[in-house]
């Protein structure tokens, strides 16, 4: 039997993975001790202690040179390690936040904060794997883990119901990525991306069919992944019907990872493909995702179906900075972040391209740290026995919040004024990177429409605002259990939505460095 | 006397390091607007009295060791800075750069302070003046409320105006500048539950945005013209030779082009003609090339800039056309009549001008047109002060009358007559107006001086230093006003600017025109409220003398006003002779100015002592003014009571009461114009097609939209798959599109 020979400098980028898995198994063992009485509040608390060690080692790994490793099946480079320092934020806030939910609800169980972990080292693994295969194992691998997460709390139809469709769409979708992936296959005779690029030049010229299909159907199973529009029908129910801490994992970690692999598979093998494809295919999409997500994220009164809108709409935004990436002709370049690593020699076209790419992971950031904390003031404010009605959510809830919970209100405040892109917080930097990225190579139609839809979306999060502060206490408004995990990520979140906004130094610091993608 | 001047001239600090800590005298006033701001009704009212002064006192202290500190000199050579843009050194100068402000490309900000004769004079009437007025207000506010309100605004106030006089740059300058039009329109409507009141604050912050504006504008204009001139200047330039070409753009870098240093050191390289300095690149004649003034020459780029500074001065200084905001400013408590609108924050422009002396004298226009605003605005407020009643009403009339002397000082070149008489301006105009809130404080708040009279005998103090103060101001001998004034007539006598050599007697005769005419109306205010007998009409029975921190002050400002007069002696060794004090005192401040004329020729600047003959001539015009005032209202008027007036005579004072209608020019010339212009845009812009139409229709548009596109949302995952696969397969069919292309 051929082995290959594997040294531990190619286990290396998989250190954050490998944390979670440990930690994962810990909680999963550990429950086989514990009655069903037994307290559990420890788990959480392990569970983010998990998520920050991994996400400190990811952070370390940024400065790390990027290099291929496991024969060319994974890429370690400083933004797939940025990107798994965002999803471990995701994770250590979303995992706080779940403490006091489930307790409310009864259903504190090891298993669940084991599948969120699952989840987490699916996404650091999606984000560097660099084949097709590897890729699509490890979408799976968080896909299956959020599938069961999703309905985890069984009582009642809602979470089962949103389950369920959520499998039934995420399978449809695996099939097309992974139909597309056969195809590019069948025209190249390859599934690494690196090793695709030349035969992809090819193929392009004999066999234009078999790639434009193939890319378009990989394509539609990402798009399905990050929710954009036309793919996006099952986001609305399915974050609804989730537990909502889950809900947040999936807007900020399952779509940064998402946006990880399209960029990766995209990028890689770009120099193989028509150029203007990418471009047109993302920018369609981008231009649909942000409008639509906009306009639909308008008429409702449910607060977290409205989030799940917007976190639509700021897929069409990142879309956008993706779009940027395959720009032909990129404008005059300025630099908001201190020079690229790139040096002075590199060509506009790379330095935009690195631009883009930044923009793209500190939107990520921003949208992870603001959206997750939106989705915790939710968690806090709903009650089981309203589900069912489908009044946990209403913005009714949100009525006076300010008399009762002046700090909550004020993180909500703080969490919508950033997802609106609204200065001095880390929404509006990110917003103002992708665009400018956008702006930078040429996309300058696409920005308007960006700019204009994401004033649209101003409504819909300063309402939200106003019910807070403007509009009375309701009578007979249940009372406001406080949970210390969960104020307690609220209270970062915050923080890490006004200082970033504000001075967002040390990021930008790492972001010079993970605008570096292998194989360019 | 050596051992006096010796004393003086041995600073007790170290002024290097004394220096650093310049900044101190800006905070410690602004701490203390914090506190009483943010925590005065806390605190209590002793407290909020003691924070408010101590601030102030502070200052003053370090104030005086900042003055002290800029005379210093040190084995026969004084206190001298470094300069960023020559290889010279600025002779009695302190300053200190704390590093960049802010930066945007090639321009800079520094937050630098400077002390030098000029503001180190300015920092001691801001800081003095002001401490009295802040003394004098613990009394005058004892029974209102907002207490703490009043000394915070006045605190900050102060804060400004030392911003205003301390900062080495344009920016910085501006900033006080700002900050002081701010405070002063928080004190003018102080009582903002008045509607009137509010009002004249309104009055004042939107008159005063206009020349704000111009000044912004004008700053604009210095900055490309400081870029274009670092581009095209050569080596002859900067006639020091050496490598001060790359010195100069070296502390361009540095410093920024608006730092006063460098519009100096542009002065001193821009020559007038090539013909008085062969081989320069660049003089007053040539033609900007690069940028959006190319085409423009340097000299009238200068002008109109001065002309736009003119502009922003007359909204501070309340010059025409811009003076209509300080008679109504007279809203706010009298104290800040006192320090504000006449002391201190009105003299900006003055300063302004004189920090800029080396820019003035390369343009005679702007010059010219300087002094005959000063000198139309002084007859005009002298005339309309003749018949006000109000005994605010007249003092403002007379402060705008004062200020335009000033200008006429400025315009016409004589800088330290200008600055010597804001200073004791600013004594004998705090005096009277303290001494008019002193008589409103013992009079139930009587401001009509028909209804007042014969207080002599009831308030002592206040009338001993209300008639020094007047006398001061009427330029009756041995009084500071006298020597000012004359000091500054004498020097527009005998002064040339190239072009417009009819200026000197013109202005000249006019403001002994003027000088009359402060005679009469002082005399006239001080007659009706002082002498005769009490009115009928009045209010109360008999005034009351107000409290010691009332007339403390008082009697320190009629003092002041009194011995400020040292100031205008030719007491010091000069070139050409015996030297006025403060001549002597400012010589270093204005050297370059007077070296930069002397060179270029287009101003000739008078450096002659006044004769005797001058003096007796100059006292008698104020004394024919005071006479006639006393003749009519001891004498005439008093005859005739019960009498009416000739028709004539009352449509004469009809016209002159009413300001000569020019409020009301203004409200059919600009107002009512603006007025209508805006109520047509709002109603048919704002409030149908932006309000309306774009607003309300877009978002009815949105919302119906985005209502419809929710029906698509019917929670059918088969529905969901269709709707993928039908994405999918348009997808599929474009690409075969292209492909088949």
């Amino acid at each position: 039997m051929n082995l290959p020979t594997l040294t531990s400098a190619d286990f290396f980028p998989m250190l954050p993975a490998i944390i979670m898995v440990v930690g994962a198994c810990i909680l999963l063992l550990s429950e086989v001790f514990l009655s069903a009485h037994s307290s559990r509040g420890y788990q959480a608390v392990l569970t983010a202690i998990t998520a920050v060690i991994a996400g400190v080692v990811a952070l370390k790994m940024v400065f790390e040179p990027a290099r291929e490793v496991f024969l060319g099946f994974g890429a370690l480079d400083p933004f797939s390690s940025f990107l798994t320092f965002v999803v471990c934020v995701a994770l250590a806030l979303a995992t706080l936040t779940s403490a006091g939910f489930l307790r409310k609800r009864g259903a504190e169980r090891g298993e669940f904060y084991a599948l969120m972990l699952f989840a987490t080292a699916g996404m650091s693994l999606l984000a560097i794997s660099n084949e097709l295969i590897t890729l699509f194992v490890n979408l799976e691998v968080l896909s299956i883990s959020t599938y069961a997460l999703t309905s985890f709390l069984r009582r009642g139809t809602r979470p089962s119901e949103a389950g369920f469709k959520y499998f039934i769409l995420g399978a449809f979708s695996s099939a097309v990525l992974l139909y597309g992936a056969a195809l590019l296959y069948g025209a190249t005779g390859t599934t690494h991306l690196t090793g695709m690029v030349l035969p992809l030049a090819n193929a392009v010229r004999t066999n234009p069919a078999l790639v434009y299909t193939g890319a378009l159907l990989v394509a539609a199973g990402f798009a399905f992944k990050v929710a954009a529009v036309p793919f996006h029908m099952w986001t609305p129910d399915v974050y609804e019907g989730a537990p909502t801490p889950v809900t947040a994992l999936m807007s900020a970690g399952v779509k940064a990872a998402a946006f990880a692999a399209l960029v990766r598979v995209f990028v890689t093998v770009g120099p193989g493909l028509d150029p203007q494809l990418p471009l047109t295919l993302f920018s369609t999409l981008a231009l649909l995702t942000m409008v639509a997500g906009n306009l639909l994220a308008i008429p409702q009164r449910n607060v977290k179906r409205m989030l799940a809108y917007s976190s639509i709409a700021h897929a069409g935004y990142l879309l956008l900075g993706v779009a940027a990436l395959f720009a032909t002709a990129p404008g005059e370049a300025f630099s908001l972040l201190g020079s690229t690593s790139l040096g002075t020699t590199a060509t506009p076209q790379a330095v935009a391209r690195a631009e883009a790419l930044r923009g793209i992971l500190f939107y990520l950031l921003a949208y992870t740290v603001t959206a997750v904390g939106a989705f915790g003031v939710v968690s806090v404010l709903e009650r089981r026995e309203d589900e069912e009605r489908g009044t946990a959510w209403d913005l009714e809830r949100f009525s006076g919040l300010a008399q009762r919970r002046p700090g909550w209100a004020f993180a909500m405040a703080a969490f919508m004024l950033s997802l609106a892109g609204i200065p001095p917080t880390v929404g509006f930097l990110g917003k103002l990177l992708i665009f400018r990225s956008a702006v930078d190579a040429g996309l300058i139609g696409l920005t308007i429409i960006a700019v204009l839809s994401s004033a649209a979306g101003v409504y819909y999060y300063l309402r939200v605002v106003v019910y807070m502060y403007m509009r009375p206490v309701p009578e007979g408004a249940h009372a406001l259990e406080r949970n210390w995990m969960t104020e307690f990520a609220l209270v970062v979140s915050t923080v890490a939505v006004v200082v970033l906004g504000i001075a967002p130094g040390p990021v930008t610091e790492w972001l010079v460095q993970a605008g570096h993608l292998l194989g360019r | 006397m050596d051992a006096l001047k010796q004393f003086f001239m041995t600073a007790p600090v170290d002024p290097a390091v004394f220096a650093q800590s310049l900044w101190l005298i800006i905070a410690l006033p602004l701490l203390g607007a914090f506190v009483c701001g943010v925590f005065g009704k806390m605190l209590g009212r002793a407290n909020v009295y003691l924070v408010a002064c101590a601030a102030v006192a502070g200052s003053f202290i370090l104030s005086v060791l900042a003055f002290w500190a800029v005379s210093h000199v040190e084995g026969g050579s004084p206190v001298a800075m470094e300069s960023a843009f020559s290889a010279g050194r600025i002779r009695y100068a302190i300053g200190y750069d704390y590093g960049t402000w802010f930066s945007a490309g090639d321009f800079r900000v520094n937050f630098g302070l400077m002390v030098d004769h000029l503001s180190g004079t300015l920092l001691l009437v801001i800081t003095g003046v002001g401490f009295l007025i802040h003394l004098y207000s613990t009394s005058y506010m004892e029974h209102d409320e907002g207490y703490w309100r009043y000394f915070a605004y006045l605190n900050l106030f102060v804060a400004a105006m030392l911003t205003l006089v301390l900062g080495d740059n344009l920016v910085l300058l501006f900033v006080g500048w700002e900050g002081v039009g701010m405070a002063s329109y928080l004190l003018i409507g102080f009582w903002y539950t008045d509607n009137a009141k509010a009002w004249a604050g309104r009055k004042a912050f939107v008159t005063n945005r206009v020349g704000d504006f111009a000044f912004l504008i004008a700053s604009f204009l210095l900055v490309m013209m400081v870029a274009a001139f670092a581009g095209q200047a050569n080596q002859a330039n900067f006639s020091q030779g050496g490598n001060q070409g790359e010195r100069y753009r070296a502390g361009l870098v540095e410093k920024g082009p608006l730092s006063f240093q460098a519009l100096e050191n542009l002065a001193t390289a821009l020559p007038v003609s090539t013909d008085k300095a062969p081989g320069v690149a660049v003089t007053l004649e040539s033609t900007i090339e690069k940028g959006p003034l190319a085409g423009f020459t340097f000299g009238g780029v200068l002008t109109v800039a001065l002309l736009l500074f003119l502009l922003g001065a007359a909204g501070k200084s309340a010059q025409i056309p811009l003076y209509i905001w300080l008679p109504d400013a007279m809203a706010g408590p009298t104290p800040v009549s006192a320090l504000i609108h006449a002391a201190t924050m009105v003299t900006a422009g003055v300063y302004l001008f004189s920090r800029m002396s080396y820019l003035l004298v390369l343009s005679p226009t702007a010059m010219v047109t300087i002094a005959v605003i000063g000198t139309a605005t002084s007859l005009l407020a002298a005339l309309i002060a003749f018949a006000q009643d109000d005994i605010k009403k007249v003092l403002a009339y007379s402060t705008v009358s004062q200020l335009g002397i000033m200008f006429m000082g400025v315009g016409m070149g004589v800088f330290w007559a200008a600055v010597l008489h804001l200073v004791t301006h600013a004594f004998f105009k705090a005096c009277l107006f303290l001494g008019a809130g002193s008589v409103m404080h013992g009079n139930a708040d009587e401001t009509d001086i028909k209804k007042l009279g014969g207080l002599r005998t009831e308030m002592r103090w206040t009338w001993a230093t209300f008639l020094v103060a007047t006398l001061a101001i009427t330029g009756i001998v041995p009084l500071s006003g006298f020597f000012s004034k004359d000091a500054i007539y004498h020097g527009i006598h005998h002064s040339h600017l190239a072009g417009y050599e009819w200026a000197a007697g013109a202005v000249y005769y006019v403001g002994l025109v003027i000088a009359a005419s402060t005679a009469f109306y002082m005399s006239r205010l001080y007659l009706l409220t002082f002498e005769g007998k009490r009115s009928p009409e009045a209010k109360i029975a008999h005034a009351h003398e107000s409290a010691w921190p009332m007339t403390m002050p008082l009697v320190v400002l009629a003092v002041l006003s009194v011995v400020a007069l040292v100031y205008a002696l030719p007491l010091m060794p000069g070139r050409n002779g015996m030297q006025p004090v403060m001549e002597n005192f400012l010589g270093p401040v204005f050297s370059n100015a007077e070296r930069i004329a002397a060179r270029g020729g287009l101003v000739e600047l008078d450096r002659s002592v006044p004769k005797l003959g001058d003096y007796i001539f100059a006292w008698l015009v104020a004394v024919s003014g005071g006479v006639v005032a006393a003749f009519l209202y001891l004498k005439f008027f008093p005859s005739k009571a019960g009498q009416p007036a000739p028709a004539w005579a009352r449509g004469v004072r009809r016209f002159a009461q009413n300001k000569f209608y020019v409020d009301e020019v203004y409200e059919f010339l600009i107002i009512r114009p603006v007025k209508t212009v805006s109520i047509v845009l709002f109603k048919l812009l704002d409030t149908l097609i932006i309000d309306t139409v774009l607003v309300r229709g877009t978002a009815w548009v949105t919302a119906r939209v985005g209502s419809a596109l929710r029906y698509v949302q019917t929670g059918d995952a088969q529905a969901y798959a269709a709707v993928m696969a039908l994405a999918l397969l348009g997808g599929a069919v474009y690409a075969l599109i292209q492909v088949l292309q």
